[in-house]
């Protein structure tokens, strides 16, 4: 969204634009933060997602070689 | 919901509200560049410590945390720049701006993050395979970028073209990379949606791309 209105010289530091760019990293630290707090316990579904989800890693592979099984 | 829990929220609201009022109604002028400048600075600094540290403490999501970590310290060197050339040198942001490459960069370790899926059990993972996962998805983004960005950047400079690249680039990097996390981590509620704070994560992700 930032770099849109960059583009169309409607950005400067200070503008309203940035509200949502501190809110996004105050998220993020929020999340670190609260991670701590929170019981962390893995997922016991050994059963993979789908057949998708395991080969969505590979995508970006595909242009240069068949890479893995 | 507790009494400590509503004044937080009411806390974070107001404080939001403030900032926002700052941003809003505020003059533009020095004070305000530099207000918005190191207020993210400080705050992506912050969130870089926080996931380093958790890299450190957390044992079976410790790569998920270090490689978000590298992320926002990325975004950390990219806001510096900002600071640097608006603040110290009062100067404005050269174009094109190496804090850009960084800036589009950023947001691999943070797919690869996503990628690892911490909440998985982790005794059919192998780090060798994930290692060359993480370098294939830097490679790959590096090539698009090479390809699509960096002729009209660097090589003859063309400032329509190449921010017009950019920003499609970048919008379709961040867009991969919301997907994925809505896609590959739990919601909350389900098995592991609450673990390594990855559902939290995917809320935010699906609601605000960095900058």
């Amino acid at each position: 969204m930032i770099d849109v209105a960059i583009t169309r010289k409607q950005y400067y530091t200070g503008s309203r634009y940035d509200l949502l760019l501190l809110v996004a990293v105050g998220w993020m630290l929020w999340t670190a933060i609260l991670a701590r707090r929170i019981d962390l316990e893995q997922s016991t579904d050994d059963e993979p997602a789908s057949r998708w989800v395991d080969l969505a890693p590979d995508w970006p592979c595909l242009p240069f070689f068949p890479c893995r099984s | 919901m507790s009494v400590s829990r509503k004044l937080g929220n009411a806390g974070v609201a107001t404080l939001i509200l403030g900032v926002g009022a700052i941003f809003w109604f505020s003059p533009r002028g020095p004070a305000l560049t530099a207000f918005g400048d190191i207020a993210p600075l400080v705050l992506m600094a912050a969130a870089t410590a926080a996931m380093l540290r958790n890299a450190l403490s957390e044992r079976h999501a410790r790569v998920f945390w270090l490689l978000l970590g590298v992320g926002c310290l990325m975004w950390t060197v990219n806001q510096w720049g900002w600071t640097y050339y608006e603040v110290i040198v009062k100067r404005e942001l050269p174009d094109p701006f190496l804090g850009d490459v960084i800036l589009f960069i950023h947001v691999v370790p943070f797919m690869a993050a996503v990628a690892l899926r911490p909440h998985r059990p982790r005794k059919d993972r192998k780090v060798l395979l994930d290692t060359v996962n993480f370098l294939m998805l830097l490679v790959w983004w590096v090539f698009l970028y090479m390809f699509m960005v960096f002729p009209d950047e660097y090589v003859t400079l063309n400032v329509p073209v190449y921010s017009h690249h950019y920003d499609t680039l970048y919008l379709i990097e961040i867009s991969c990379w919301c997907s994925l996390s809505a896609w590959w981590l739990p919601p909350p509620g389900e098995p592991g949606g609450r673990s390594t704070g990855t559902s939290l994560w995917r809320a935010r992700c699906i609601r605000w791309a960095p900058r």
